[in-house]
């Protein structure tokens, strides 16, 4: 069933050829996926409570209070962040749906970074859902001022960043056993300097005016995510075959 | 004196690490390779009852699964 | 039956020019072993500042460079493997990997057992040591990611893909964690130029007696996964036989 409306989209969307052909696919299969995602709003719903909850315990576990640093802060935010990120990478795309519907995608001709591009795509939309409640509630719990351009900056940049590995080490955790204690294993390590540059950035952004010009810590996250950007729509094809 | 326990623990947990590793894996080799000889004497035993035309008898339990 | 045979006599005599070429191999890590070992604690004389706990630096080092070359073959032997898909090329990346985490855990314990006595403490984060450790933890998903695979033959390309993406991150994780962390407590020796001449011969020698040695290693692991991979063939096929009974 799911594999022959899989099909059936991307063969609908892809005309014979030219260069329209990728985007369209990847707005098709973003669509869709997107659509399932947010339809039944238990990812999105489950991400935001967890975000919440991190901030909460991170509270407790620092004691926080008035006069806590922003290296505390940006590094709570962040931890809301990234464990919520890889909590909704790891429900997205369980064994079996998983199974029938990239299958049903392989059968059509359609591009395997279309595929990759329009679950980053539905990543970042999860991600950017979590963080239009997370941050607000960050800023009234912890007293910081969330809405600097520069913090903003700093917070998208993370974003894009961690969805980019994050999806593509998804796919692979998705077929695997233990696949939501394996994401993580395998997410973590390899996204330390985005962890590190977010961090960093973020509290230059709390702390400091926020005209001054960026520090290395945005170009270090720019630089990450466009390299492993095309690194992961080059070597998705790899983890989509069989 | 000058840290001579600290070069002496390093010094001995490296080269028991070291050879430890380099025991397991002779281990492993004789383990494996034993297995190996049985396995393939078990096909060749299989092949050969089939080339005589025998009755295969009733399945064995496979034996180490 | 003749089938079976002659792959089976030539497989005996590849293995002795084999052998041969082994023991020669084995006998020369050996020695070269033996000789950095006394180059490095008789030898070479104790360092200016730090006395004799400097040794370690005759193993650490050597190691450490060992860790960087197996996780390069992870790189290459991945990138051959999805260009090839020869499961040659799978099979040298996950020894490597293995063997890789094996040199990593010695660095870093033997990188803390040096720090304490010198810098006063087990840890710091400064730069190498926390790339050091997340190379470790990059090792460790590899291997668990191999564990952790559904059969059927995604594992080796999926493993492939981490050690690929995980071969081109390890100098941004160094870069981003040098700024970070500015503080090392920089080794007085390779700063200043203090190694005389004796020290870097023994360095010399203990990077040379190192890598034969890890290539020694290397190899006999990759004969035991050999074995590993035939074994279970072999297994596969008795129940596939078993099957038709």
């Amino acid at each position: 069933m799911a594999t022959e409306q899989a099909s059936s989209i991307v063969v609908r969307a892809a005309p014979a050829s030219g260069w329209s052909r990728f985007p369209r696919q990847t707005l098709a299969l973003l669509r869709r996926e997107a659509l399932t995602e947010l339809r039944s709003r238990e990812t999105p719903v489950a991400m935001i409570v967890f975000a919440f909850l991190v901030l909460l315990i991170f509270s407790f576990a620092f004691d926080l209070r008035s006069d806590t640093s922003p290296e505390v802060l940006s590094g709570i935010l962040w931890s809301a962040i990234f464990f919520s990120a890889m909590l909704g990478f790891g429900r997205g795309f369980s064994g079996e749906r998983e199974r029938g519907t990239l299958d049903g995608m392989l059968l059509a001709p359609v591009d395997r970074s279309a595929i990759y591009l329009s679950r980053l795509l539905s990543h970042l939309l999860l991600m950017f859902i979590m963080e239009a409640a997370a941050l607000p509630a960050a800023a009234l719990l912890f007293n910081i001022p969330v809405w600097r351009p520069r913090l903003l900056l700093a917070v998208l940049l993370g974003t894009v960043g961690f969805a980019v590995v994050g999806t593509l080490f998804a796919a692979i955790a998705a077929n695997s056993r233990a696949r939501d204690v394996l994401l993580p294993v395998l997410v973590l390590p390899v996204s330390v300097p985005i962890v590190i540059a977010s961090v960093e950035e973020t509290v230059a952004a709390l702390s400091g005016p926020s005209l001054l010009p960026p520090l290395p810590w945005m170009r270090l996250s720019a630089g990450y995510t466009l390299l492993f950007f095309i690194l992961s729509m080059v070597l998705f094809e790899h983890v989509c075959e069989e | 004196m000058d840290n001579l326990g600290y070069l002496i623990a390093a010094y001995v947990i490296i080269w028991l690490g070291l050879f430890a590793y380099l025991f397991w894996m002779s281990g492993m080799l004789k383990t494996l390779g034993a297995e190996v000889e049985e396995l393939r004497l078990r096909l060749r035993a299989r092949s050969d009852q089939s080339e005589a035309g025998a009755q295969p008898p009733a399945p064995v339990e496979a034996a180490g699964r | 039956m003749a089938v079976l045979a002659a792959p089976a006599r030539r497989r005996a005599s590849d293995a002795t020019s084999r052998n041969g070429w082994l023991l020669i191999l084995n006998g020369a890590a050996a020695l070269l072993v033996l000789a950095t070992l006394v180059a490095a604690l008789a030898l070479t004389p104790p360092e200016r500042v730090e006395g004799n706990v400097f040794r370690i630096f005759y193993v650490h080092v050597p190691l450490a460079w060992l860790m960087y070359v197996a996780f390069f073959v992870v790189f290459a032997a991945s990138a051959l493997y999805l260009w090839k898909r020869s499961d040659t090329w799978d099979r040298v990346a996950r020894v490597s990997a293995e063997v890789g985490l094996l040199f990593t855990t010695l660095v870093l314990i033997s990188g803390s057992i040096w720090g304490r006595p010198v810098w006063g403490v087990w840890w710091t984060w400064d730069a190498r040591l926390t790339t050091t450790l997340v190379l470790w933890f990059i090792y460790l998903a590899y291997l668990l990611l191999r564990a952790y695979a559904q059969e059927g033959g995604q594992a080796p390309r999926y493993a492939a893909v981490l050690g690929i993406i995980g071969f081109v991150d390890v100098p941004i994780v160094q870069f981003s964690v040098t700024w970070w962390r500015t503080l090392h407590p920089q080794s007085t020796v390779l700063e200043s130029g203090h190694l005389s001449g004796s020290m870097l011969a023994t360095l010399f020698l203990s990077l040379i007696a190192f890598t034969v040695f890890g290539l020694a290693i290397f190899l006999q692991r990759f004969r035991l996964e050999t074995l590993r991979d035939h074994a279970r063939a072999l297994r596969q096929q008795l129940d596939d036989e078993e099957g038709f009974a």
